[in-house]
């Protein structure tokens, strides 16, 4: 009986367990490469590089704040573009692993078949001691 | 389906027992067999033998096997409606049998964690829960029955644990009450033992997600702070880097206040707010819960503060790093601006009075503060207590108006224990010992009678780290938090439990007749208030004892004040003597309440550093009203409040006061042939209608013992006292003194004054006794191992030297 509840739960709660984890780890990808923020500041002042200048500031005090600023926008705006792209590479890998995973969890109980399979059919390795 | 009934071939039931045998051996024995068997099957694959892809195989079972224990069997959910298996914990349902009795359900609690936990915390022995469940005389039907409804009283959750079924089978205890209470707990300790456990079970299933904190790039829109950096304390930092979880929220109260921190610094004007409450109540720990929540991507904060970082400011770098006026504010000014253009700072200015006011380690920079915070651009907490906010207020009352104020209380049992349910699971791992229940109980109730100027749970905790040094082996339990007490403030609070002790509770009259002459009702009553202190028979919401003793002077009245101090407190330095001839102005009052930084001699300061002693009012008769009225309260309910408006408690101690009032009649009534204590009432309504006392400060009195002249005989007896203390003195010496009944009687006639009593007793001895001696020792007639017999005629011829002085 419980070898047929492992199978059930295998397939069951275990498959939705499994995809659960996966799905967790991937939230956490996100949060670690922080996406979300990356992509809503994408042309915010990179470390407020001067953001402090008074509006009451000589003209040209003010005109080099902006023109910092302008500077640190693009700099912040490339940084984090590629960061996007580096973290976007990272989770789509993650994917495809969760994907592999979840395969592999599926396909895991049929493996003894497989493996009695390829002992009948002699499968070797292309290369053998 | 009945909701008590078990069913051993459940689903759940055949789970949980096979969790039960894939104990960690079998685990870690079906881990290394399944490596092997890989290891072997790709050996024989590589060479060749094709055999190896089944070998390798069987490890899918084994995999299997572990994967279905570790997110399934060992926690299989609960399955309502069912029977009780449906929603026992796993740890216990795994192991027991398919009819459980009594006996097998403690068995198994025993075993599982909440009941190590239980048997841990309370020092039960593991065959507690089995021994008494053999004695219940019914089934396993009534202890399911009362699982169930302990449960449901506990909320919380639906699994009923080890812990729940250990209490159903105490509570199923015909008096579990009063078997509770042999042990010194109660069904509420166990209870909170039990809900502590799942505690930490929670928080340590929570602790397994890693905290989602927005990642490495979530401060990159944000300012750099340098200067902040290097004057402040980034607390938002050390919890990312340290983890969070700090598990401090507890506390009920501190949830809600981080809830009104947000609230405010998200959507009011003035973005300050200012929490103020006595030291030890948990301001600190209530930023840093604050900050913590704020880095929680999952929790609901208002999109203004999440992520946001808070910064301690630190008042003693911005002092030494600049030492002039100008400087300060400069600096200051410099800093926050910085924390305004990074925009995601919140300043935190704890102890904020140090930046409120001149002083050492302090500065006034209220005038660059007060804009900031009035402006509300740059968010801002401030932490300080009440006394400190007043002060700030009446000197600049602007500041009063700018800030947001939210108060914190000292917490309650509850709180405080829950508070200190977290502490110490910190203290554990650093002391590498186990606290039991019962030390955080006592810690709370001691505490809170004897450490001023710290509010709970700070003051408890604080108690509960110094017992750390105390631990009896590597448990620390309430005998240890007593052991705290007792060695770091000299208070004497442990239950009478030793042997020799209670050899002294048991003969306090004989001891304190070893130094006293007769008085035996006044030495009976007080005896008798020790013995009920001691045993735990009395008020604790009292002094031990209150007593009033009326009599001439030179009776023994503050004899047997100094006696009790010395044979019960442990020496007469434990007396606090208040001469209440110095408190015959209203202005005295004050006097008697000074804070022990202005008077150290003031009662209450006094009371403070010795609250286990005797308190001797002397002369009470001669006080003023309002001092007799302050008094009160410490007769009543055993506490004064001092300048500082702190409750100093009396209730260890015993009161004396004494009086002469009322003397001339005790000797009229004497001289007559009467029994005193026969007009005891008639001499005190004397009092009474002459006003010396009114009748609502004499009521407050345990007793009121009328002492009575010595007679002769008595004073006989005073005289061997006298002589006994001059042979203590003359022991080292080798050299005792003797003297024979006619001397006595001799000094008796010259040492006994009616007016004086005894007094003047002391006085004759020293001049006759104590010089003949010197005399005796030094012409050489007084050899080492010699004894000095001083008969009538020496005593004579003594007088009469003394007469011609």
């Amino acid at each position: 009986m419980l070898v047929g509840s492992l199978f059930v739960w295998w397939y069951g709660a275990g498959l939705k367990r499994r995809a659960q984890d996966l799905w967790f780890g991937l939230r956490r990808t996100v949060d670690l490469f922080s996406i979300g923020t990356l992509i809503v500041t994408l042309f915010s002042p990179f470390k407020m590089i001067s953001a402090g200048a008074a509006p009451t500031a000589p003209i040209d005090v003010q005109l080099r704040m902006w023109a910092d600023r302008l500077f640190s926008r693009i700099f912040g705006a490339i940084i984090r573009t590629f960061v996007i792209i580096f973290g976007l590479i990272i989770i789509v890998l993650q994917l495809v692993m969760v994907l592999v995973r979840i395969v592999f969890h599926v396909a895991l109980p049929l493996l003894p078949i497989v493996g009695v399979v390829m002992f009948a059919m002699g499968v070797e390795l292309p290369w053998t001691l | 389906m009945d909701a008590v009934r078990f069913d051993y071939g459940s689903e759940r039931a055949q789970k949980a027992r096979l969790a039960a045998k894939l104990d960690k051996t079998l685990r870690t024995v079906m881990v290394l067999a399944g490596v092997l068997v890989v290891s072997a099957g790709v050996a024989l694959v590589v060479f060749g033998y094709a055999i190896g892809w089944v070998v390798m195989t069987v490890t899918v079972p084994i995999y299997m096997m572990l994967y279905w224990w570790k997110k399934e069997l060992e926690k299989p959910k609960v399955r309502q409606g069912g029977g009780i298996d449906g929603v026992l914990a796993v740890s216990v349902l795994g192991l027991l049998p398919a009819e459980p009795t009594p006996v097998d359900i403690a068995l198994a609690v025993s075993r599982s964690n909440s009941g190590r936990f239980l048997a841990m915390r309370f020092g039960l022995g593991p065959k507690f829960l089995p021994e008494i469940a053999a004695m219940l005389p019914f089934g396993s039907d009534v202890i399911w029955q009362k699982a169930v409804e302990i449960r449901g009283e506990m909320k919380g959750g639906d699994i009923i644990t080890g812990g729940i079924l250990a209490l159903a089978i105490i509570r199923a205890i015909p008096d579990h009450e009063g078997f509770l209470a042999q042990l010194q707990l109660d069904y509420e300790d166990l209870m909170a033992g039990v809900k502590w456990f799942e505690y930490i079970y929670y928080m340590a299933e929570k602790s397994k997600e890693p905290m989602r904190d927005g990642g490495f790039a979530r401060d990159w829109a944000f300012g750099y702070v340098p200067t902040l950096q290097y004057f402040g304390r980034n607390i938002s930092r050390e919890i990312s880097v340290h983890g969070g979880r700090t598990m401090s929220l507890a506390i009920d109260s501190h949830g809600e206040i981080a809830g009104q921190m947000m609230d405010i610094l998200a959507n009011s004007a003035r973005k300050n707010v200012a929490i103020v409450g006595p030291s030890g109540a948990g301001k600190t720990s209530v930023v840093h819960d604050f900050a913590e929540k704020l880095l929680d991507a999952d929790a609901k904060i208002p999109s203004e503060l999440k992520y946001r970082q808070v910064f301690l400011l630190d008042s003693a770098a911005i002092i030494s790093a600049a030492p002039g006026r100008g400087e300060v504010e400069a600096l200051v000014t410099r800093i926050l601006g910085e924390a305004h253009a990074a925009k995601n700072i919140i300043i935190c200015l704890d102890d904020a009075q140090l930046f409120f006011e001149d002083g050492v380690g302090s500065v006034d920079i209220s005038n660059v503060l007060l804009p900031v915070l009035d402006g509300g651009n740059l968010k801002m907490i401030l932490t300080m207590s009440e006394q400190k906010l007043l002060e700030i207020g009446q000197k600049n009352p602007q500041i009063l108006n700018a800030l947001n104020r939210i108060n914190i209380e000292s917490a309650g049992y509850a709180e405080t224990l829950a508070a200190m349910q977290d502490r110490v699971l910190q203290l554990e791992y650093y002391n590498k010992k186990v606290y039991m229940f019962q030390a955080l109980k006592r810690a709370f109730d001691l505490s809170g009678r004897y450490i001023y100027d710290v509010a709970q749970p700070g003051c408890a905790i604080k108690l509960l780290e110094q017992a750390a040094n105390y631990a009896e082996g590597d448990v620390i339990t309430a005998r240890s938090v007593e052991l705290a007490i007792e060695k770091t403030l000299g208070v004497k609070v442990g239950v009478a439990d030793q042997e020799a002790e209670r050899v002294t509770l048991l003969n306090l009259e004989g001891l304190i007749h070893e130094r006293m002459i007769n008085q035996t009702k006044a030495v009976k009553v007080v005896s008798d208030a020790l013995r009920r202190a001691r045993t735990g028979v009395r008020n604790q919401n009292r002094p031990v004892g209150t007593f009033l003793f009326l009599g001439p002077t030179g009776v023994g009245k503050t004899e047997l004040a100094k006696a009790l101090a010395e044979v019960y407190y442990g020496g007469e330095g434990n007396l606090v003597r208040v001469d209440l001839n110095q408190y015959v102005t209203i202005d005295d009052v004050a006097n008697l309440t000074a804070d022990g930084v202005d008077n150290p001699n003031s009662l209450t300061a006094q009371m403070m550093k010795n609250p286990f002693s005797v308190v001797l009012l002397d002369e009470i008769e001669k006080a003023h009203d309002n001092v007799l009225t302050a008094l009160l309260q410490v007769l009543d309910e055993g506490i004064l409040r001092d300048a500082k408006n702190r409750e100093v408690r009396f209730r260890d101690a015993i009161v004396i006061a004494t009086s002469n009032a009322g003397a001339d009649s005790i000797r009229k009534f004497i001289e007559q042939g009467y029994d005193i204590s026969q007009f005891e009432e008639q001499i005190v309504n004397e009092l009474i209608d002459s006003r010396q006392f009114k009748p609502e400060f004499l009521n407050r009195f345990d007793e009121i013992v009328v002492f009575k002249p010595l007679g002769k005989e008595e004073l006989v007896q005073v005289v061997d006292l006298m002589i006994a203390g001059v042979n203590k003195t003359l022991a080292p010496q080798k050299v005792s003194v003797e003297l024979d009944v006619y001397a006595k009687e001799l000094l008796v006639d010259a040492g006994y004054d009616p007016r004086l009593g005894a007094r003047p007793m002391r006085r004759v001895v020293q001049r006759v006794v104590e010089n003949e001696v010197a005399k005796k020792m030094l012409v050489g007639d007084a050899g080492s191992g010699s004894t000095i017999v001083i008969n009538a005629d020496d005593v004579r011829s003594a007088l009469e030297a003394a007469k011609n002085y």
